[in-house]
């Protein structure tokens, strides 16, 4: 939401698109790590429901501040390419989704390589596995935590960024996006890079599908739909293994 | 103290506010509060002694109200068994939707129910036809028993407390035997729960289910009561609302969230004016809650009992 | 199947991921008897605890307990068999106090209902003051009957080992798993346990029990199984692993 807002802002101010884009991200990511010093940082007791309640409260702050110190209107934003569609195969879909198709790629591709080949996705992920062990051996977990909010906001900036010239810039747009990302990794298997690009893939077509034979009324609701259905299945997602609890 | 000598005693305070305050608003406003306090109890089942959370109350108390007044009107049962019908229907789909959802850990688990909140809301704004869509569902005759009308708010006052109450007596006996120790050990160590003969995932959803029914019981009261229903009071923001209200009040404190839920519901009433600020106090009470407050207004309470 | 045996392993094998945690243990244990389970740090002990008592699956191998397959029993219906545990990692229940900690171990064992306990039922105040009365009693067996009223964050770790202890005990275990229940604890402290260990012994109770206090370990037990990198290397009498070279070798190394 905020990615798509300031975004919107800095197109607005007839700041140059890849210039807007790159303020836009960074700013984000600012944001984000600002919020774990400040606030997820300082939580008097940091169990999960407790950290849970914290960013709920922080995403209520967010939004409800945007939409009261600028407005609740949706904002539509120009496509990225000078050329509104494309056709392809005989179909033809907006410029737009080039973007979003490449910039997905490119972000797996990335992230993909930072957790597997760098150190310091290595560290990441030990750190999120356990951290008190990474502690023992010298990791500054509170370091890489913060590190991680900033990529989240970063990727979240990214996100938002790029589908408003599609889907409006609004103060409360977040939402239904990161629910379908949940809804598309739980499908998926948590903690599973290419499973939750097939869930997020097969809840796309579902939607589709849904909105093309039903009624797009009740599009929204298909992801969380099959979601439950896998859940009941599968717990663990489509592609993934059973993860255990250390005691 | 004991908890239950504490109960009487605000029975006899709300009983006598009942008797002496005048201004419809004021009463209505309470009874609003009563009910909304069924809706956070059965949440503090929930989130406060066994550790889960819900992101999406507020739909769950959508079905009960849609379920109950489409009962009455559509098919002309009595309010008291529609109500009663849609309690259990609710409570059917919470053990369904619940039982799956609840294998998943916490920050999946909030992510899962504010999903099904939003699902439920997406489908009533959908099915114009039966629900009126966005406009909202109107003409839900009014409860009567005997011969005896729930038209005025102070009749409706009286009633709406006393089932609050009576269902906040059902919780506290029910958190003082054995199933709130389980629940309390299933909230702290799940494995040693586990591993001391208690059917964590059973009770996570038998508990849920538990919270649903006061939900959709709530829900229900609540069409019958207003008489006009719409999704616009059921969204988001309203299961957040519950969670503050659990939140503020102490997570596994049952004063503590009936003071804060008098209080958290009577608030935006009288400074309407700053309804738009309103979201963002909530998230700025969460934070602040989290920061520096983690038990809520339960401390405040044990120190009061002593 | 063996009447004097109580527990019976065979094959138990489990991977995590690559490691091999634990690699083709058999165990016996028989009724009455104090059997130990040493070895080093990471030897596959409490894996093997976390394999009996259902919290992970295993990868091959059977389980029995008296004449029941362990397999067709879930984590939460152990401790109605007979098998109760302690957790190396203290896992008390911080929002109750000590005698409601203790009476988890009870649960089980009370047959009130929820409508019992809503409408406040004779037949829930005798099993709820039945469950008070021995989780107290089974602290003043281990003499800290005067923490009853106390939270776990206000007394002492070693205190916070007993009440695992109790916890366990007031479940009537036949079996009772103890897994490094001297870890943390001083020397005095050591010694009060051992004279614990062995009044829960004198009661008929047969104890597992993982330790890595060599001097409580030769002092109590019937009979030692070593383990080392997920294998069990010997098992025997106390005076005959103290000299088992193998063992020696897996303490001190080469």
């Amino acid at each position: 939401m905020l990615g798509g807002m300031i975004e919107f802002f800095l197109l607005q101010a007839s700041i140059p698109l890849y210039l807007s884009l790159i303020i836009t991200f960074f700013s984000v990511s600012i944001i984000a790590s600002f919020i774990y010093r400040v606030f997820i940082a300082n939580a008097k007791n940091s169990s999960d429901l407790s950290l849970i309640i914290m960013t709920v409260g922080i995403a209520m702050i967010l939004r409800g501040s945007v939409g009261v110190l600028i407005d609740k209107n949706a904002h539509p934003v120009k496509d990225f390419l000078n050329f509104p569609s494309v056709s392809m195969f005989g179909v033809s879909f907006a410029s737009q989704y080039i973007i979003v198709i490449a910039a997905t790629t490119i972000l797996i591709v990335s992230l993909y390589f930072y957790f597997s080949k760098t150190f310091s996705g290595k560290i990441m992920q030990a750190v999120a596995a356990n951290p008190l062990a990474a502690t023992l051996f010298g990791v500054d977990t509170k370091k890489v935590k913060l590190f991680s909010f900033a990529i989240s906001g970063f990727v979240g900036a990214m996100a938002g960024a790029i589908i408003v010239p599609i889907s409006f810039a609004q103060y409360d747009s977040g939402l239904m996006f990161g629910l379908k990302g949940f809804a598309a990794s739980v499908v998926g298997g948590f903690g599973n890079n290419t499973g939750a690009l097939i869930g997020g893939l097969c809840i796309g077509i579902a939607e589709s599908l849904s909105a093309g034979y039903v009624s797009s009324v009740y599009k929204d609701a298909v992801a969380f739909v099959i979601m439950i259905i896998i859940l009941f299945i599968r717990p663990h997602g489509i592609f993934s293994s059973k993860d255990i609890e250390r005691v | 103290m004991d908890s239950r000598i504490f109960l009487a005693i605000i029975a006899v305070i709300v009983a006598v506010s009942g008797i002496f305050l005048n201004s419809p608003f004021l009463l209505s406003m309470l009874a609003l509060a009563a009910l909304t306090l069924i809706v956070t109890t059965g949440l503090n089942l929930l989130l406060g002694f066994t550790g889960q959370i819900s992101l999406g109350h507020a739909g769950f108390v959508a079905l009960g109200a849609y379920m109950s007044a489409l009962l009455a009107i559509k098919f002309s049962i009595n309010p008291w068994l529609s109500i009663f019908i849609a309690t259990i229907l609710s409570s059917l789909i919470g053990a369904i939707i619940g039982y799956p959802t609840l294998k998943l850990k916490s920050h999946y688990l909030a992510m899962a129910t504010l999903a099904i909140g939003e699902v439920i809301n997406i489908l009533i704004m959908g099915t114009v036809s039966i629900t009126g869509g966005p406009q909202g569902l109107t003409a839900i005759p009014m409860l009567s028993i005997f011969g005896f009308t729930f038209d005025d708010d102070r009749k409706f006052y009286f009633f709406a407390w006393f089932t609050a109450l009576s269902l906040l007596l059902v919780s506290i006996n029910l958190t003082k035997s054995r199933f709130g120790r389980a629940l309390q050990a299933i909230k702290s160590k799940e494995i040693a729960a586990e591993a001391f003969g208690i059917n964590v995932h059973m009770y996570k959803v038998i508990i849920f289910t538990l919270s649903v029914s006061y939900a959709s019981l709530a829900g229900g009261l609540f069409a019958f009561y207003i008489g006009f229903i719409s999704p616009f009071s059921f969204g988001i923001l309203n299961s957040i609302e519950y969670v503050v209200m659990v939140v503020i009040g102490g997570m596994g404190s049952f004063f503590g969230v009936l003071f804060s839920t008098i209080i958290l519901s009577i608030l935006p009433n009288i400074f309407s004016g700053l309804k738009e600020f309103w979201p963002i106090a909530d998230g700025f009470l969460l934070v602040f809650a989290m920061m520096f407050l983690p038990d809520g207004l339960k401390k405040l309470f044990s120190w009061i009992k002593q | 199947m063996d009447k004097t045996v109580i527990l019976k392993l065979e094959h138990i094998t489990k991977n995590f991921g690559g490691l091999k945690a634990v690699d083709d243990v058999s165990l016996e244990v028989k009724k009455g008897q104090i059997q130990s389970l040493i070895g080093p740090n990471g030897a596959g002990k409490t894996t093997l605890f976390n394999i009996i008592t259902r919290i992970y699956s295993k990868d091959s191998g059977s389980i029995h307990f008296t004449n029941h397959n362990l397999d067709r029993y879930k984590a939460h219906q152990l401790i109605k068999m007979g098998i109760a545990r302690t957790f190396q990692n203290i896992q008390l229940f911080d929002e109750m106090n000590i005698w409601e900690n203790v009476a988890i171990g009870s649960h089980i064992k009370m047959s009130n209902s929820p409508l019992d306990a809503i409408l406040c039922t004779h037949n829930n105040k005798k099993w709820e003051k039945q469950a008070k009365e021995k989780a107290i009693d089974t602290l003043r067996f281990l003499k800290i009957d005067r923490l009853a009223y106390l939270y776990p964050k206000e007394i002492s770790f070693g205190n916070k080992r007993l009440i695992e202890l109790a916890r366990a005990l007031v479940s009537d275990p036949v079996l009772l798993l103890l897994d490094e229940p001297a870890s943390g604890l001083n020397e005095s402290e050591t010694s009060k346990l051992l004279k614990i260990i062995f009044r829960i012994w004198e009661k008929g109770v047969t104890i597992l029990l993982i330790e890595h206090d060599m001097n409580l370990v030769m002092n109590c037990s019937h009979s030692i199984a070593v383990m080392d990198g997920g294998k069990k290397i010997a098992q025997g009498m106390p005076s005959y692993i103290q000299n088992n070279k193998k063992v020696i070798k897996a303490y001190l190394g080469e």
